[in-house]
């Protein structure tokens, strides 16, 4: 198969052989061609540089070098366009002119930006879909380990919460809502991420393993943010259409800087600073502590039960129980921050490059945790053939270190944080605080080692082929290795004295890819066409290999080596699909007023039975230009313009062999023996093989998922960009989705997948953007405000419809999934009060029976629950369906977005960015976990031994007749009315953050002139600096995972402060 | 023109480039073997029915060793199980619809796997070739080896439909290997005298199928072959007897015979001994003289398990590590019942006796005299990591027949016929050969009823924690004084058996609950 995908990017370079073997032919008619110099300026004399000119009506184009200048051959009768960022665009006849000089007028107009839709770069006036920009400029120099996390608030429609503050972790990005929808409760999947493609490539992300047996690195953590020229999404079915199969969840494009024509510029730019501990949790501490519990007690226990004390509580004078020590200071720290780039760019008329390399490092805020990134990147383009072919190699690498903390245990599913001091396990503070003891805690951090090392590679190749002023054939070749490694070791302390534990994985995945397009581009009168059809092929392949050992022998051993044979695990993958693909657009235009665009894809993907693997996305959309219309002409509107679409997008099931009838080797898996990395194999020593009766039927007819999405909205700019505003309705429905389906008991197997699942996300963007200062005023005010709204809602769902409550969540299930409802609806008993007294407790009328569980009766002090079924009965039992508790609250994020100022005054600019999250539900674990540790068979010795809340600020139930916020604590009544799963906990997630606060000072020509370099600009930023929410119980409205869960176990988002500069020479 | 005939090149190489990489879209799995590849050799075959056990032993052991909730826990005076907060403790009182068990143990899903197994074997080896067999060099007679493949495939299905049949009745019959699961149907409980007959016939023809004896001395015991055969057979015929119909005490007398029968068979054919009592224990490592059929789990391949029901009783003195404190534990009553630790006075002698010199006594019960005796017959104790003497791991097979269940059996065959010197002498004999007290004999003039109670007594020496007592109760109808919970008029109901989970209603409209648990779950 790879030898396949190698020949084909060989008969491409034949047939483009065969195309330069014969020059004369390729350059046409020169006699008709003239060569046209010339200059562009502002209207105060400075060159301009990358200003685009472009043949009107064709591909053919350049830009302008540092000194405003170009070159072009072009057809004397020909119309240019020229256009650039922050200008307004003019069209200029050439009527046989050689020499052209230019003025162009400053314009706040985005009209002039060009945007690019899937397989080519249009104007922003001439876009028929529904696109979020954002330059790179906006997300220079901010302290963010990836870009995926400084995208938040800036793009309408995209919907990003940073809700962990680890270096080198990733955020949740959604394009217009969340669809994705599973049987298992699983943090590292709950929002499907949109395709994200760099440089007109696709990046693979398919995860085969969790973070738990990877690095769990970021896969977007190798591109360096200050690379990025540019990122578009392409949020409604028209634009993604054209990226097919796995465009439902919107794609996200990012276009990396390029080289310029012009002398050699070097940019050096670096910042440092700090990332500030957080504030800590409030804690009780020390007597307090003992007083309060001793309190509780005294309360709540007879005068039996109070004979057998804890100790701790008791016996005050114990030297190891009269501590007053605050956990989490163990576990914070202040970090450091560091980045630094350098890029140099340049070339002449017939090639340029641009190469940049730079280094991150942040320091995490909890003990051995950070991120190191090593980035190099090169650009390089070549006119060949006397300016006809383009040839335009990329080649980047990255290196990426992860450090982890306390180095998650890879045996370990359910623990994936680099720190755990969640309610139900933070120790109490009367605990001493001993060398020995801090060693056994902090040894996790400082003993162990967990290195976590990713490279990434890629090299890619872009030829294009000018056939005349109209066909250009363009072919991208691209390769990717990404390879990452992880070295895991744990003391023979941490491992209780059972011998030191090693564990090693690497993995290494490649991605080929080979696209081959033609576009054709022709006026015909007023008539403007735009044709593009072409063909993609991909192969990926992912390789795994772990392996472990316990019980070893030495500490200074951690490599997984001389270890017992029977402690040894080993294990490899091999993963590969195929995807072939097809698709045309076709766009015409008349008069530039009228819009129209079609767009069709076809998909084929191995991944599929031999009758379903193509799959068919197509698309259309248009728009009408009133602005352009003669009874507008003159009036304010500088652009308004109305557009709609409706297309099909897709996507694909992640795993790649579901058309086979996979069987288990070593299949034999015995209670008491399936501890993951010793679990038996074998029956009487003989490999057991049995078909996967889990999910291993042969899924020969299952097909693509498919969504389909209209879009209306409209753009208007106002007195030349002084304000400007986008708007977008649309509706986004999967209604093939795949779920895996409950099969007949009886057949063996469990569950298979089947195209059964809807969901609809539907809302409205809105970006106003404003220049509000007058063109004359010494200050100048940019300002951008966004935001989106969503509305998630599941449509169907399988057997039935029947409702599902998600395996793997927490003890007190409290999430379902239910038609109506939105993804990951909490699940909840609904709390009414705490009853006063014992008489407060209702009682049945027919019976006498007082309100009771299967564990007895209530009693004062405890939480009312409402008896939703109305049989004077608590049902409190968590796995399935539950007839006391109710869908409510959504933890989907229903309103986001972000508010951008750029203030310029003389040589400053002030940057100021809002984010904001509103209209989302969280449920405070943290807070429940607090009043439920001592549940169990040993109440009062869990109850001494874990941290409580300061009883002191809470309006808890003290004696009957109080009327108490808080009920009394739950000690071993096995009535579980602390259950997490109540209304009680559920807090609103709205906030709004002050997110990044920058400053900058440029400085003035004189200084630079008497220093010799071209710019000098210094730089401060405060990150995160100020947030408010709704929430009073959260320590951070945005620190709660995406099941809208906070249990105080995360990372916290650490304010950064940094200082830098950037210098041109 | 050139320039056109150079633009249709690009073209057409664009094109045979693209075609040529339509083979991207096949892409076989290398991480697993798949039903189009496996199926093809001996070897196969082995590892095929390796699963089948494994997914047996999967469904037995389950949740606490289901197989001894089932057969034993639920006889409540037998052995005690102590809170914890599972709940498991519930089944003790005869009230199976606690949640966490009915979840459980209510749930019959792993049996059907091994029973889909089963018929995926009994559906693909019989395609497999002579010289696909042949090919692995080891096959000396492929049809032989074919044979005794699909014979252990039928006793597997067999036994696992007669564990489903003791625990609840009747239960949905699927004896087809699926082409497409996803459109298989849903399916009702069959009756279960449909279901035994099923069983019958799946045991009639692995016994014209399978040989008695081992070829292979590896797969003594923990494999079938005829002998186990016919110790199912005899236990389906003893079952069917007996529960056909509940409200009489009267066995069907013609499913009593083949019982008999089949256990002669076993006694003549099969070459089974018993162990001598000075090696007393080595029976329940395993592949002992006398084992018939018991499932592999020992450590000597990594199989064994740290969560075997004789680690429940086991305290710090057999486990390095545990403490002192065991969740299970036998009831002082069970040991003065069956062995008399409370010394019975005989006016006539002037004399106080025990049984305690019963070797089962001695060798599998320990703290006799403490308020929680335990129980040490399943004590095989393998640590895996040994330099430190932790990670303990239990090397004990799982004994499901065994000579001295069969020869027990013929004292109630010997009942049911009325013939009562041969139901004395078997109770008699057996404790003889095991050291009991002839005090404690019993004598022709014993009505049935006391012999029957004697000989429940016996089978609660001989086969204590084998999965066997609670069924002996059912059969012989000594429920009554062993089993405080189960009434008579419950007992006619069909309350002994359980009920199914609910979770298993949930997509089938078919499925209806036991009839004595309608309303109760």
């Amino acid at each position: 198969m790879r030898k396949l995908l190698m020949f084909c990017p060989v008969l491409l370079f034949l047939a483009l052989d065969a195309l330069s073997q014969n020059p004369s032919a390729v350059q046409g008619k020169p006699s008709n061609l003239i060569t046209v110099k010339g200059t562009i300026r502002t209207d105060n004399g400075q060159p301009i540089a990358n200003v685009s000119i472009r043949v009107k009506s064709t591909n053919k184009g350049t830009t302008t070098d540092d000194n405003g200048n170009f070159t072009l051959t072009v057809s004397p009768q020909a119309t240019l366009e020229v256009s650039a960022i922050n200008y307004a665009a003019q069209e200029v006849k050439l009527a046989g002119r050689t020499s052209l000089a230019l003025t162009l007028l400053e314009s706040n107009s985005s009209l002039g930006e060009t945007v690019i839709i899937g397989y080519q770069r249009i104007t922003r006036k001439k876009t028929t879909a529904a696109i979020s920009s954002i330059s790179g400029k906006e997300i220079e120099n901010l302290p963010s380990s990836s870009f995926d996390q400084l995208m938040q608030g800036r793009l309408s429609g995209v919907n990003v919460q940073n809700f962990s503050g680890d270096p080198g972790g990733r955020p949740t990005v959604s394009v217009r809502g969340n669809t994705l929808i599973s049987r298992d409760y699983d943090q590292n999947r709950v929002v499907n991420n949109p395709l994200y493609v760099v440089d007109g490539v696709p990046q693979p992300n398919e995860e085969y393993v969790g973070p738990g047996t990877s690095t769990g690195m970021n896969y977007l953590g190798g591109v360096n943010p200050n690379d990025i020229e540019s990122i578009d999404v392409l949020k409604d079915a028209s634009a993604a259409a054209i990226y097919g199969s796995r465009a439902a969840n919107g794609v996200i494009l990012i276009t990396t800087k390029k080289g310029r024509s012009g002398s050699p510029r070097v940019f050096v730019s670096g910042y440092a600073g700090v990332t500030e501990r957080p504030k800590l949790r409030e804690v009780t501490l020390g007597a307090l502590e003992r007083r309060q519990k001793m309190a509780i007690l005294q309360q709540e226990l007879t005068y039996i039960q109070r004979q057998q004390l804890p100790y701790m509580l008791t016996d005050s004078l114990n030297p190891a129980f009269n501590g007053n020590t605050d956990w989490q200071g163990l576990f914070y720290k202040t970090g450091l921050i560091r980045n630094g780039d350098l890029s140099m760019s340049g070339g002449s008329e017939t090639s340029n490059y641009r190469f940049s390399t730079g280094y991150y490092d942040e320091q995490g805020i909890i003990r051995a945790t950070g991120f190191k990134r090593y980035s190099m990147r090169l650009n390089l383009l070549t006119k060949a053939l006397h300016g006809r072919l383009d040839i335009n190699p990329i080649i980047s690498y990255a290196r990426t270190d992860r450090a982890r903390g306390n180095g998650t245990d890879p045996r370990d599913p359910t623990n994936y944080n680099p720190f755990s001091l969640s309610a139900g396990s933070m120790p109490s503070s009367l605990f001493a605080l001993d060398p020995n003891k801090a060693q056994a805690i902090l040894g996790a951090y400082n003993g162990s080692l967990d290195k976590n090392i990713g490279n990434n590679l890629n090299i890619n190749l872009n030829l294009g082929y000018t056939f005349n002023p109209h066909l250009k054939l363009i072919s991208l070749e691209s390769y990717q290795y990404n390879t990452s490694r992880r070295d895991f070791n744990r003391t023979n302390a941490m491992e209780s004295q059972q011998g030191n534990y090693s564990y090693t994985f690497t993995d290494a995945g490649i991605d080929a890819r080979l696209s081959n397009y033609l576009t054709y581009t022709n006026q015909l009168g007023k008539n403007n066409l735009s044709v593009l059809v072409g063909q993609d092929v991909q192969y990926n392949q992912y390789e795994s290999t772990t392996a472990s050992g316990s019980n070893g022998a030495s500490d200074q051993i951690q490599v997984v080596n001389g270890f017992r044979q029977s402690t040894l695990t080993a294990n490899s993958d091999y993963q590969a699909y195929g995807l072939l693909s097809y698709y045309g657009q076709l766009a015409y235009d008349y008069e530039s007023r009228y819009l129209l665009s079609f767009t069709a894809r076809t998909d084929g993907s191995s991944r599929f039975g031999a009758n379903h693997k193509w799959g068919f996305f197509p698309a259309a959309s248009a728009a009408w230009i009133l602005s352009d219309e003669k009874f507008l002409k003159n009036s304010y509107f500088s652009l308004l313009k109305f557009r709609a679409s409706l297309g099909t997008s897709g996507s694909l099931p992640s795993q790649n062999y579901l058309q086979y009838n996979l069987y288990n080797v070593n299949a034999a898996s015995y209670i008491g023996n399936d501890y993951t990395t010793s679990s038996a194999t074998s029956y009487n020593a003989i490999t057991a093989i049995a078909p996967n009766f889990h999910d291993g039927v042969a899924q020969k007819n299952l097909s693509w998922e498919k969504s389909m999405q209209w879009n209306v909205g409209a753009d208007m700019e106002i007195e030349q960009g002084k304000f400007g505003a986008q708007i977008d309705f649309y509706n986004r429905e999967g209604s093939l989705q795949l779920f895996s389906v409950n099969l007949p008991v009886t057949t063996g197997y469990d569950v298979a997948m089947t195209n059964s699942i809807g969901v609809r996300n539907a809302g409205v963007e809105l970006t106003i953007k404003a220049n509000p200062l007058s063109k004359s005023s010494p200050v100048k005010w940019f300002s951008s405000f966004n935001i989106s709204y969503n509305r998630n809602r599941i449509m169907n769902l399988p057997n039935g419809g029947r409702d599902l409550i998600m395996d793997g969540d927490r003890f007190d299930k409290s999430h379902i999934l239910s038609v109506g409802r939105p993804i990951n609806s909490f699940y909840l008993y609904k709390t009414l009060g705490v009853f006063s007294t014992d008489a407060d407790v209702p009682v049945d009328k027919y019976t006498g029976a007082h309100y009771h569980n299967g564990n007895g009766d209530y009693k004062a002090g405890d939480f009312y629950l409402a008896d939703l079924d109305h049989d004077n009965f608590i049902d409190i039992f968590n796995s399935g369906l539950n007839p006391d508790k109710m869908p409510i609250g959504d933890p989907n994020p229903k309103f986001t977005g972000g508010w951008t100022n750029n203030i310029t005054w003389k040589n400053f600019v002030l940057g100021i960015f809002f984010s904001f999250t509103f209209k989302r539900d969280v449920l405070n674990l943290y807070k429940a976990d607090q009043f439920s540790n001592s549940t169990d068979g040993n109440a009062n010795a869990n109850f001494a031994q874990y941290s409580t809340p300061n009883l002191d600020n809470v309006n808890i139930w003290r004696k009957p007749g109080d009327k108490a916020e808080f009920a009394k604590y739950d000690l071993g009544t096995y009535l579980y009315y602390y259950t997490s799963a109540q209304t009680f906990f559920l807090t609103p997630g709205d906030y709004v953050r002050l997110k990044s606060l920058s400053l900058g000072y440029q400085l003035p020509e004189k200084v630079l002139h008497k220093l010799g370099v071209g710019r000098v600009k210094i730089f401060g930023v405060a990150d995160n600096l100020l947030k408010w929410q709704a929430s009073k119980d959260l320590p951070d409205a945005e620190n709660v995972n995406a099941y809208g869960e906070y249990d105080g176990a995360g990372y916290p988002l650490p304010k950064k402060f940094t200082f830098g500069l950037e210098v041109q020479f | 023109m050139k320039k056109k005939n150079i633009l249709y090149l690009a073209t057409l190489m664009v094109f045979i480039s693209a075609t040529s990489c339509k083979k991207i879209l096949e892409q076989q799995p290398r991480n697993s073997t798949y039903l189009d590849v496996f199926w093809k050799s001996a070897n196969d075959c082995e590892y095929a029915i390796a699963g089948n056990y494994a997914l047996m032993r999967d469904a037995f052991t389950d949740y606490a060793f289901r197989y001894y909730m089932y057969g034993d826990a639920v006889a409540n005076t037998y052995f005690t199980i102590d809170y914890n907060g599972d709940g498991l403790e519930g089944i003790q009182g005869g009230d199976y619809t606690f949640q966490y068990n009915l979840q459980s143990l209510g749930n019959w899903t792993k049996y059907y796997k091994t029973i889909a197994m089963s018929n995926t074997v009994l559906k693909q080896v019989p395609k497999i070739t002579d010289a696909q067999l042949e090919s692995s060099g080891n096959v000396d007679d492929p049809t032989v080896y074919r044979n005794k493949i699909l014979g252990e495939a039928l006793f597997i299905r067999a036994l696992t439909y007669f564990e489903m049949v003791k625990i609840w009745g009747d239960v949905p019959l699927v004896i087809e290997a699926y082409d497409d699961p996803i459109t298989a149907p849903q399916l009702p409980r069959s009756p279960k005298a449909d279901v035994m007959a099923q069983i019958e016939k799946d045991c009639l023809q692995a016994a014209g199928l399978l040989q008695w004896g081992y070829q292979d001395k590896s797969n003594v015991a923990v494999r079938a072959n005829k002998g186990s055969v016919f110790a199912l057979l005899a236990h389906l015929y003893l079952w069917r007897a007996t529960t056909t119909d509940l409200s009489t005490p009267d066995p069907i007398m013609s499913d009593v015979d083949k019982a008999s029968a089949a256990i002669d068979s076993i006694t003549t054919m099969g070459g089974y001994t018993l162990v001598d009592t000075a090696d007393y224990g080595k029976q329940f490592i395993g592949r002992s003289s006398e084992s018939i059929f018991e499932i592999y789990m020992s450590e000597d391949s990594k199989e064994g398990t740290n969560k075997h029901i004789g680690m429940a009783f086991l305290t710090d003195k057999y486990v390095n590590g545990f403490g002192t404190g065991h969740r299970f534990w036998v009831p002082p009553a069970y040991l003065s019942n069956h062995y008399y630790t409370s010394p019975i006075y005989d006016p006539g002698t002037d004399s106080s006796y025990s049984d305690t010199m019963d070797v089962r006594f001695r060798n599998n019960f320990d703290m006799v005299h403490d308020a929680k005796p335990t129980c040490r017959k399943y004590a095989n104790v393998v640590y895996r990591n040994p330099g430190t003497r932790t990670d303990p791991y239990l090397s004990n097979n799982m004994i499901i027949f065994r000579l001295s269940d069969m020869l027990l059996l013929k004292a109630e065959i010997a009942l049911y016929k009325n013939d009562i010197n041969t139901a004395v002498s078997i109770i008699n004999g057996w404790r003889q050969r095991n050291g009991g007290s002839s005090f404690f004999f019993v004598d022709n003039t014993w009505s049935r009823d006391d012999l029957m109670y004697e000989y429940i007594l016996e089978r609660g020496k001989e086969l204590y924690l084998e999965g066997h007592i609670f069924w002996d109760l059912i059969r012989t109808r000594q429920y009554g004084n062993f089993v405080p919970w189960l009434s008579d008029t419950r007992f006619m109901q069909g309350g002994f058996y359980w009920p199914v989970d609910p979770y298993l209603f949930r997509d089938n409209r078919f499925l209806v609950q036991t009839s004595y648990w309608k309303g109760k779950v």
